[in-house]
């Protein structure tokens, strides 16, 4: 053997493009018989589904099922002079949007994409009046954006609106659509969310400025009033709620409202009370033994007739939210508890060692490092959560699954059952990928300090 | 790194050696783990500014006595009294001895979500509730100390395993312990890391701090202690100047470990 010359030699110039990838070919797909015969397969395999899928696509398939009734998908039965309402949530929430990608963010091309097509879809097929709301929406998200660039000098006051914007957003969004009767519940909540920042930021050592101080409790007196005087905010009445807009409305409630008492349950079954851990134990174990289907049958028919008087008539939307609710919470108890588990013993130790007390423990120790291990499993956890919403039909509501079978039996669109499957089916799988695309993003970011 | 003589003391702090007040005082303590007796009686006395070095075989108790000074373990029986408070179910007293009592563990146990920065400030914000600014200032004038200043803004799992344990040390110092532990804190560590750590632990020695050491390094133990602790099953079986242990044991069992292990 020579000795390799280090010293004179150039490094060898990057091999040509075309050479690599017949280098990356011949490595890779047709590296002996057999692995050859497998890609001549699979290629003929994938340009055979290709063919069919376009020539379905474009030649045999008649979209105007799904064009004619893009109302009826997005927001079903929802009255026409009422939609101005989910126009107003997607206004703030894009506002919202924009201001967010600013402070802490970069909008990636793939995440652009994404929310685009999504918008798209939503605004494009919800109504005739779309277009100038679509460009109204993206002119608020871009919006948002600029006035936190501009503000950049408060860039730290502006980021306390925007997490108080994002705190309220449920609460208000929820105002926006259903009005009337939810408001003192709403202000409720909203109180109860400002109210514990505001705690936790007083005593995080690290004082409020007075100015902010003054108008987030001017904000908080605000919310604690509304919830004795009952404004008459006129709603929608939930039996109209339908199509898509009831998807995520169901999805969105029950998410928000599951990952807090997940966690909670997650901690009571690992707590040392006995009564606590038997308490979480046993209901956990009884949802997640009984079919979701059940249960949402359970909530329509019998649930009224175990319900105090007071409340024999709530509606049925919200019996069904509050039956995803609990299904929900009770999987997620179950992910948060493999995730306390995967934290060692030693960071306990370590937080009660320099005296910090049991809930500053959790807080700040346990927790962030538990959910931040099991945020693959919540992700997962909450798209199936979402396509489980489609489940409804059984308890007689109409979601867009449900306006997708229905839609062909217009007599002008009798046998055109493909395309609206196939689109209700994109429909899901663009909002189900976005879901999976911000877990990643989260996973991304949280995993900063990565043991 | 820490070539440059790393000076720890504490302002206040007088360059002398044990003072007459007690720090710790352990009377008859007992622990038992379900059926195993881990303590079976120790009673010592250490006094304020007194550096003490446990030794003793594996399974011998001596991490088990270390960590119900701060009452990450409870005893059974007996009585321990660290600067004046006694350890019992008394909550307010529990918290009064943690936030005065530091530990540094072997495996060095940092937060790894949070910034070195923020290990450190997180037990000033929320238990002593310092200002974030004041909290910040004690941070960077720690990891001075302790050599790592430029290491402020980084994540434990980008530190070497030194590091974090000075990091670690650091954070302990924050709160202004009174005593600090430290179990096994080398053991852990690349034996090029050893050093380090044992630079800034003599430096706080030397600064006056009460120290209660479980170590395996001689060298290091026989520099800085006052005086030894030597345990087997559960008790103290022999306690005595370094010179003493090194020179003069009594005890077989205390002249077998000590072969071993040198």
């Amino acid at each position: 053997m020579t000795a390799i010359d280090v010293t004179s030699e150039r490094p060898p110039a990057p091999p040509l493009s075309l050479v690599r990838a017949r280098r990356w070919a011949t490595d890779n797909l047709f590296g002996s018989l057999g692995n050859s015969a497998l890609t001549l397969i699979s290629v003929a395999i994938l340009a055979y589904v290709a063919y069919q899928v376009l020539r379905f696509v474009f030649i045999t398939a008649d979209w105007e099922v799904v064009l004619d009734n893009r109302r009826l998908y997005f927001a079903g039965r929802f009255p026409d002079e009422e939609m101005w309402r989910i126009w107003m949530s997607l206004w703030y929430l894009s506002a919202l949007t924009g201001a967010s990608f600013r402070l802490w963010g970069r909008l990636t091309p793939l995440i652009a994409a994404a929310s685009a097509a999504v918008a798209v879809l939503l605004f494009a097929f919800a109504t005739d009046y779309a277009q100038p709301r679509l460009l109204l929406a993206l002119g608020l998200l871009a919006s948002g954006y600029l006035a936190a660039a501009v503000l950049s000098r408060w860039r730290r006051q502006l980021a306390g609106l925007v997490i108080v914007g994002w705190l309220l957003a449920f609460p208000i969004t929820i105002v926006f659509i259903a009005g009337g009767a939810a408001v003192p519940l709403l202000a409720a909540a909203g109180a109860f969310v400002l109210g514990s920042y505001l705690v936790w930021r007083l005593t995080s050592g690290e004082p409020l400025p007075r100015r902010e101080l003054a108008w987030l409790g001017a904000l908080e007196l605000v919310l604690m009033a509304l919830i004795f005087i009952e404004p008459n905010v006129e709603g929608v009445d939930s039996r109209l709620w339908s199509g898509l807009v009831l998807n995520i409305l169901i999805a969105i409630v029950a998410s928000v409202l599951s990952f807090p008492l997940g966690v909670v349950l997650a901690l009571g079954r690992t707590s040392g009370l006995p009564v606590v851990r038997v308490v979480c134990t046993v209901y956990i174990e009884l949802i997640r033994g009984v079919p979701l289907i059940t249960i949402l049958f359970i909530s329509w028919l019998v649930l009224p007739d175990f319900l105090p008087e007071s409340l024999r008539d709530t509606d049925l939307v919200v019996r069904i939210m509050a039956a995803f609710t609990a299904f929900s919470a009770a999987y997620i108890a179950e992910i948060v508890r493999g995730g306390l588990q995967s934290i060692p013993r030693g960071q306990r130790e370590a937080a009660q060692a320099l005296g910090l007390g049991g809930v500053a423990v959790l807080v700040f120790v346990i927790l962030p490092q538990a959910i931040r291990a099991v945020i693959p499993a919540l992700t997962g956890h909450f798209i199936s959560l979402f396509k489980d919403t489609s489940l409804v039909i059984v308890v007689g509501l109409t979601d867009i699954l449900d306006v997708g079978r229905s839609v062909t039996a217009q007599r002008e669109f009798i046998g055109r059952q493909k395309e609206s499957l196939l689109f209700v089916a994109l429909v899901f799988w663009l909002i189900t990928f976005s879901i999976s695309r911000v877990g990643q993003r989260l996973e991304r970011r949280l995993g900063v300090g990565e043991r | 790194m820490v070539e440059e003589t790393v000076t720890l003391a504490e302002p206040e702090a007088p360059d002398g050696r044990a003072s007459e007040k007690d720090m710790v005082v352990c009377t008859d303590v007992k622990k038992w783990f379900g059926d195993f007796q881990a303590l079976k009686g120790i009673t010592t006395v250490v006094k304020e500014r007194e550096v003490v070095v446990v030794l003793g075989p594996s399974g011998s108790g001596k991490s088990t006595f270390l960590r119900c000074l701060n009452r990450l373990e409870e005893h059974d029986e007996g009585q321990i009294i660290v600067d004046g408070v006694e350890l019992n179910n008394d909550l307010r007293n529990l918290e009064k001895v943690r936030s005065e009592v530091g530990i540094v563990f072997q495996q060095f146990n940092l937060f790894p979500h949070l910034t070195v920065r923020r290990n450190i400030t997180l037990a000033l914000t929320h238990v002593r509730r310092m200002p974030k600014t004041a909290a910040n200032a004690r941070a960077e004038e720690l990891l001075r100390r302790v050599g790592i200043p430029e290491q402020i803004d980084t994540y434990p799992a980008q530190l070497s395993g030194g590091q974090q344990q000075r990091v670690a040390i650091a954070r302990a110092l924050a709160m202004h312990p009174r005593l600090m532990l430290f179990d096994e804190p080398t053991s852990a560590l690349d034996p090029e890391m050893i050093k380090e750590v044992l630079d800034v632990m003599r430096g706080l020695a030397e600064s006056g701090m009460t120290m209660i050491v479980v170590t395996h390094e001689m060298g290091f133990a026989r520099e800085v202690a006052d005086r030894f602790l030597f345990f087997d099953g559960g008790l103290i079986v022999e306690e005595g100047t370094p010179q003493h242990f090194f020179e003069n044991p009594q005890e077989e069992r205390t002249k077998l470990f000590l072969s071993q292990i040198l």
